[in-house]
This record gives structure tokens, C-alpha cells and sequence, in this order.
């Protein structure tokens, strides 16, 4: 029970947890202030005090996303180098699947920063308005944003004091191995359909953001951030490792392939995300923030490219394919 | 159009709550001429920069336009700022090391008007406030008078239609304040709104009609109509 | 520029249908040996997916399932531990293999030379050894298991099923 805990990597990342915890719990009270009390048509001394409030609201709502944004990276950091007290860990893989709580962490983590970034986009449409259109509504999505990271807080403690050191967990390759007769990805799909898959959604995201089709890319972006997963776990990553037979999505974020994996997830991340936002908010509030959309654009293209410079480098250097 | 309603100011302080503006309600009519009179500390300045968005009210609001300002998102309350609304302060607020011409653009530069145009509209402003022969000098090698006629041209340099002197002629001698009053008669008959906040008698020498309203320890003791 | 792109998106998106269509119409090849499991821990099956390696069938139910590890990770699976020493009975290796079990009693893996053998259980290949964690003065031993399914003495053996039944009439 909670080998972990005393790690100066865990230390530092559960102090650091703690904080946006405290903030998040604080968040959550605000919320519920500005839910109820809230009424711009009133120009009373409370009325002002929220407004107050709602600026102290956003400004946690913005610090708390660079702060998760850096502990997320930080923690997938972390969680490789606790691999070497991990028996049988080779990378973060082994130490996320050391329980049941480390995926699920790793998925709350990436929908609560989702939300934030959705949060910020709705705020800054609603300043812009003069009367505050969707107040009450930014807000009740504020108090999800913070149950989610007092979730994630619960989680984070549940995850680390259950790793226990003594019991071995699987490595990356009996994870995320290509087993013989079992097919591992979606649709049945076999590698080669899986990149021509893999190629034609880019091409569709790529075209719906360029004609601004929304709902058009509602559709494509999450097949393709499916899609995408597999195609580096069990296509380009193997040009990553340059083996054939090693999948994993955590081993390309260690030093020995140049930390390449914090790019290709972030681009597929922010990517996306933009993409879905930039899409929802031009189809709900017929506001169109072009500058998400360039964003999509940019960051999936970087995606695509690197993912695919290794697979071409590795041709060209060897002239085979793995 | 102005409206001043229920308007109280409060500032709070861990030795106790100081009550600065209380209950203030009057309206001002669109290129009227408005003197707020009252000795230091009577909450005229704080009235007026509540009136410029700098500054939000306890309670109650002011509406200019239609839009209650203290309500307004920043964004709204910089742009109103930048567009309608010229201020001229007691200590100019100039930059000191810059010339009275680049003093002017700095409103323009922040509403991102093209430099060949913001340059003819500064000139335009200086002519206006009668400085423009001393366009290229570094502001602080100007008089009083002179940096209180750039920051007029920079108050109006936007093409406001509300402009808020705070105590403009408090560091300006007899020659150089009666000066100022014939620009802002002249400013006063191109129909911007003015509001200026004053204690100093020599605003009884202005020949406008204006409407006088006394202040005294955050209350109004009196409105009236003055012709000049 | 929007007239070219738009049928080159629906273009795409087509295409896209398609491929998941066609890859979804292959048929499925069954599981039959899983290959890197050097932990030597028993795998989840995929049920009806994964195949008998004795008797070909389809595993249908991890219910007194059992699995086979070669010493290089390689895993092979069975929906009766009958067919497991059936199949291992000729293998160099059998002694080396790590063999496991689903009990029937507390419904999860155990090593299956620790398990104890119920006789006239039901099981899918009739030979009627039912895996349990907790052994009894009905249960027999691993070993014993195995020497009654190699000398054919199972309840998939009329002669021997008949005596079986008869002893545990018996018993009661």
C-alpha cells in the first residue's frame, strides 16, 4: 500500500495535485454562487460582488488549465520513471495498468482538460457579447469542469496508494501486443486498411475544416482520433521503435525516441479538440473562431507528417518495409 | 444620453467601510455641457471615473448610450473607452519622453488606425487644441499649459462624443485656464458631451449654458441651470 | 476552390465507409495460440472467439476453461481440462508447461497441479472434471485427473459413467 507515495517524482506531482484540487473545490463553490445569485439586470451591491466573483472564476478556470496541462504531461513523465520500481513495468504502460485507476486518471485528465479548453473558447464568446448571453450556461459546465478535477483528485490518491510494488504488472508488449489470431483494432480492420483508413479521415478532416463543413467534421474527428490511436500503437510506431512487434503508445514518450510521443499525442490532442470545438461552437452560437479551426488544421497536418517521416525515413534508410 | 441612477460608492477598508458617493441620480443630455462642482474629497472624481469605466460602483449604475458601463465585460468597457469617451486628468498622464505628436497617436495605435490616417487625425486633434506648432517636442520640455492642451488633443484625437476633465485647470495658471475654457467652448459648440469636475471658481467665467451640479461628501446638494 | 474540395471530401468520406464496410464483412479468423505471455499468467478469453486446441470447439464459457504456457510465453486454450491433458500428453515440455484452471467453485484461475477434480461434473467435453478451489473426499487430485482422462476413465465413457453414477447413488 502506497510503496509510491514517498517518491520525490509522486511528491512533488500529489503536492502540485493537491493545490488544483483545493482550487478546483473553491471553483466549485463560485460556480454555485454564480449559478443562483446571478441577475445582470440588477445593478445591486451583490450583483457587482459576482461579477467580481466571475472574474476570480475565470482566472482559476484559466490557471487550472495550464496547471493540468503541465501535470499532465508531467504525470505521463512521471509514470515512466516510476517503471524501474515496478516489477515487470518497462515503461509507463505497465504503471498505468498497475490498477484499475490509471487509465481511468489518464482519461478523466484528458476530458476535464477538453472541457477547459471548450470553457474558454464559450467564456471569451460571452464577454464579447455585451449582456452575457450564455452566462448560466458556461457556468453549469464550470461546475462539471471542477467535479471532474475533484474526481480526478480522488483518483489520483486512489491510483498511487494502490500500486503495489510487489505484485508484477504486465509490460507494454503483452498489453498492447499484436497476439497471434486476435486483432486488436477496431472494425476488423487489418494493418493495411487501417492506414488507408488512417489517411483518408485526415483527408476528410483536413477538407471539412477547409470548406467549413461542421457537421462534416463532428463526424470525422472523433473516428479519426480513434483511427489515429491505433494507427501509431500498431502501424507507425513500430517505425518509432524500428521493431516490428513492439506496440505501445508510452514507450515513444522516453529520451530514447527523442520524447517524440508527447508531440504526436499533444498535436493529436489540441488538434482535435480544436477541431470539435471550433465545429460546436460555430453550430450552436453561429460564432466562427477561425482561429481554432487554423489551429485543427496545423496541428493534425504536424500529426500526420511525423507520423509519417518515420515510416518513410525508415524506408528510405532501409528500403523495406517492417 | 447619460444616466446617472442610484449611484453609491463604497470603498471598504479593514478600519472600516468609507461611504463616498451616495445615492447620486441625474441624467445628461447628449452635447450638453456639465460641471460637477464640489471641494477635494467630495467623490467627484471618483463619480467621474465610475463615469469613465475605471471604476465600478457599490451599487446602482451609469448608463451611457444604452449600455449600463459598470455591467459591460472589460473588453466593452476598453472599447467604449477607446471610442467614445476622451479624458483629461489633473496631471495630464502624459508619456513625458515622447513627443506631444506620439502622445496623440497612442489611442489610435490602441484602435489600430492605420498610421497614415491616425497621423493626419492627431495632427487634426493638435490644430484643434491649438499645440500643434509644438508637435515634435518631447512633452516634458512643455509648460503646464501646453501638456494640458496635448492631452486634450489626445483626449480627442478618437472623436469621442463624451469627454470627462477631472480637475483640468488645477495646475494651470490664470492665463493658460482661460485658455482651456475656450477650447472646450469650442469643443462644447462641436457637440461633444462634457463633463468636467472642478473646484475652481473660474469655470463661472465660461459664456455657455451649462448645468451645475454640486457635490458635497458623495451627495448632491444641487442642480441648476446656468446661462452664460 | 470550395467546387473542387466539396466532392473530394465526399469522395473521402465514401471511400472511408467503404473500407470500414469491406473490412468488417472479412470473416473472423478464431483465436488458437496467443503468443508473449512470459508472465505465465492466465489471459482473459475472448469468448467465442478463441478456439479449443484439442477438440476445435469454440470457447463459449471461461466456466472450467483452462490454458497452457510454454515456457516461451506461448498460450494455448481449452474449454475442458480434459482436453488440456489430452493435448499435452505427447508434448517434451509437459512438465515444464504452467497449467490453469477456471474453478467451477470460486469462478477464477488457479494453477491447475493445486486444483482439486470433482468427477462427475458437468463439463463441455463430457469428461465430467470440474476444477474447484477447495477439495473434498469426492475430489481427486490433479495427477489423478490426468491418469483417469489419458486410461479413458471419464463420464464421456459409458461403461465407466454408469459406475460412477452408481457410486455416487451410493453415496447418498
Amino acid at each position: 500500500m502506497g510503496d509510491l507515495l514517498l517518491n520525490s517524482y509522486e511528491i512533488v506531482y500529489l503536492s502540485s495535485e493537491v493545490i488544483t484540487t483545493i482550487f478546483a473545490a473553491i471553483l466549485f463553490t463560485l460556480s454555485l454562487k454564480l449559478l443562483f445569485g446571478w441577475d445582470i439586470n440588477r445593478s445591486t451591491k451583490e450583483q457587482y460582488y459576482l461579477e467580481k466573483v466571475a472574474y476570480l472564476a475565470s482566472t482559476l478556470a484559466l490557471f487550472l488549465f495550464w496547471v493540468k496541462t503541465i501535470l499532465y504531461i508531467y504525470l505521463v513523465y512521471t509514470l515512466d520513471e516510476l517503471s524501474i520500481y515496478i516489477a515487470g513495468a518497462m515503461c509507463a504502460a505497465g504503471v498505468v495498468s498497475a490498477n484499475s485507476y490509471g487509465l481511468w486518471l489518464l482519461g478523466i485528465k484528458a476530458i476535464s482538460l477538453f472541457l477547459l479548453l471548450l470553457w474558454m473558447v464559450l467564456n471569451s464568446y460571452d464577454l464579447e457579447q455585451k449582456n452575457y448571453p450564455i452566462f448560466k450556461k458556461k457556468i453549469v459546465l464550470l461546475i462539471f469542469i471542477s467535479l471532474f478535477i475533484l474526481l480526478e483528485g480522488w483518483l489520483n490518491y486512489s491510483y498511487i496508494v494502490n500500486i503495489d510494488t510487489s505484485l508484477p504488472v504486465s509490460c507494454c508488449s503483452t498489453l498492447f501486443g499484436n497476439l497471434e489470431g486476435e486483432n486488436p483494432l477496431p472494425f476488423n480492420l487489418n494493418t493495411i486498411s487501417l492506414i488507408i483508413l488512417f489517411f483518408l479521415l485526415f483527408i476528410a478532416f483536413e477538407l471539412s475544416l477547409l470548406i467549413d463543413s461542421k457537421l462534416t467534421t463532428l463526424v470525422v474527428t472523433p473516428l479519426f482520433l480513434v483511427l489515429s490511436y491505433y494507427s501509431v500503437v500498431y502501424f507507425f510506431g513500430t517505425y518509432i521503435y524500428e521493431v516490428p512487434t513492439h506496440n505501445c503508445p508510452f514507450c515513444m514518450m522516453q529520451k530514447e525516441y527523442n520524447y517524440v510521443g508527447y508531440i504526436l499525442w499533444g498535436t493529436l490532442f489540441f488538434g482535435t479538440s480544436f477541431a470539435i470545438i471550433w465545429a460546436s461552437v460555430a453550430l450552436w452560437l453561429k460564432q466562427e473562431y477561425r482561429v481554432l479551426k487554423k489551429l485543427a488544421l496545423i496541428l493534425i497536418a504536424i500529426f500526420v507528417a511525423l507520423n509519417s517521416s518515420y515510416f518513410m525515413l525508415y524506408y528510405i534508410k532501409n528500403g523495406v518495409l517492417l | 444620453m447619460i444616466e446617472v441612477k442610484n449611484l453609491n460608492k463604497i470603498y471598504s477598508s479593514f478600519s472600516g467601510d468609507v461611504k463616498v458617493l451616495s445615492d447620486i441620480n441625474f441624467k445628461i443630455n447628449d452635447a450638453e455641457l456639465t460641471i460637477i462642482e464640489g471641494v477635494s474629497g467630495s467623490g467627484k472624481s471618483t463619480l467621474l471615473s465610475i463615469m469613465a469605466g475605471l471604476e465600478k460602483p457599490t451599487s446602482g449604475e451609469v448608463v451611457i448610450d444604452n449600455d449600463s458601463i459598470a455591467k459591460l465585460p472589460d473588453i466593452h468597457i476598453s472599447r467604449l473607452r477607446a471610442s467614445t469617451i476622451g479624458m483629461v486628468f489633473q496631471n495630464f498622464n502624459l508619456i513625458e519622453n515622447l513627443s506631444s505628436l506620439d502622445n496623440v497617436l497612442t489611442p489610435l495605435i490602441a484602435l489600430k488606425t492605420p498610421l497614415k490616417e491616425a497621423k493626419y487625425l492627431a495632427e487634426n486633434a493638435l490644430k484643434v487644441a491649438n499645440i500643434e506648432h509644438q508637435k515634435n517636442q518631447v512633452v516634458s520640455k512643455l509648460s503646464g499649459g501646453e501638456k494640458q492642451r496635448v492631452a486634450i488633443a489626445r483626449a480627442i484625437v478618437a472623436n469621442p462624443t463624451l469627454l470627462l476633465c477631472d480637475e483640468p485647470t488645477a495646475n494651470l495658471d490664470y492665463k493658460n485656464s482661460k485658455i482651456f475654457l475656450e477650447l472646450i467652448t469650442k469643443l462644447s459648440k462641436k457637440g461633444i458631451t462634457i463633463v468636467i469636475a472642478t473646484h475652481d471658481p473660474i469655470f463661472k467665467e465660461l459664456e455657455l449654458n451649462y448645468s451645475l451640479i454640486m457635490i458635497k461628501s458623495g451627495q448632491i446638494l444641487s442642480k441648476e441651470q446656468i446661462n452664460g | 476552390m470550395k467546387k473542387i474540395l466539396t466532392p473530394l471530401l465526399v469522395v473521402a468520406l465514401l471511400a472511408t465507409v467503404a473500407t470500414i464496410l469491406l473490412s468488417m464483412a472479412k470473416k473472423d479468423s478464431p483465436i488458437v495460440i496467443v503468443k508473449g505471455n512470459l508472465y505465465k499468467k492466465p489471459l482473459p478469453i475472448k469468448l467465442n472467439k478463441t478456439n479449443d486446441t484439442q477438440c476445435a470447439m469454440l470457447i463459449k464459457s471461461e466456466k472450467n476453461a483452462a490454458e497452457v504456457i510454454d515456457s516461451d510465453g506461448r498460450t494455448w486454450f481449452f474449454d475442458d481440462p480434459g482436453c488440456m491433458v489430452l493435448w499435452l500428453k505427447d508434448k517434451k515440455w509437459k512438465d515444464k508447461a504452467t497449467l490453469w484452471v477456471h474453478t467451477i467453485d470460486t469462478n477464477r484461475w488457479i494453477k491447475a497441479k493445486d486444483a482439486n477434480f470433482g468427477v462427475t461434473d458437468h463439463s463441455e467435453m463430457h469428461y465430467g472434471f470440474g476444477a474447484r478451489e477447495r477439495g473434498s473426499s469426492k475430489t481427486i487430485s490433479f495427477k489423478q485427473m490426468q491418469l483417469r482422462v489419458l486410461r479413458g476413465e471419464t463420464m464421456a465413457n459409458p461403461k465407466w459413467r454408469k459406475k460412477l453414477l452408481s457410486i455416487k447413488q451410493d453415496g447418498e
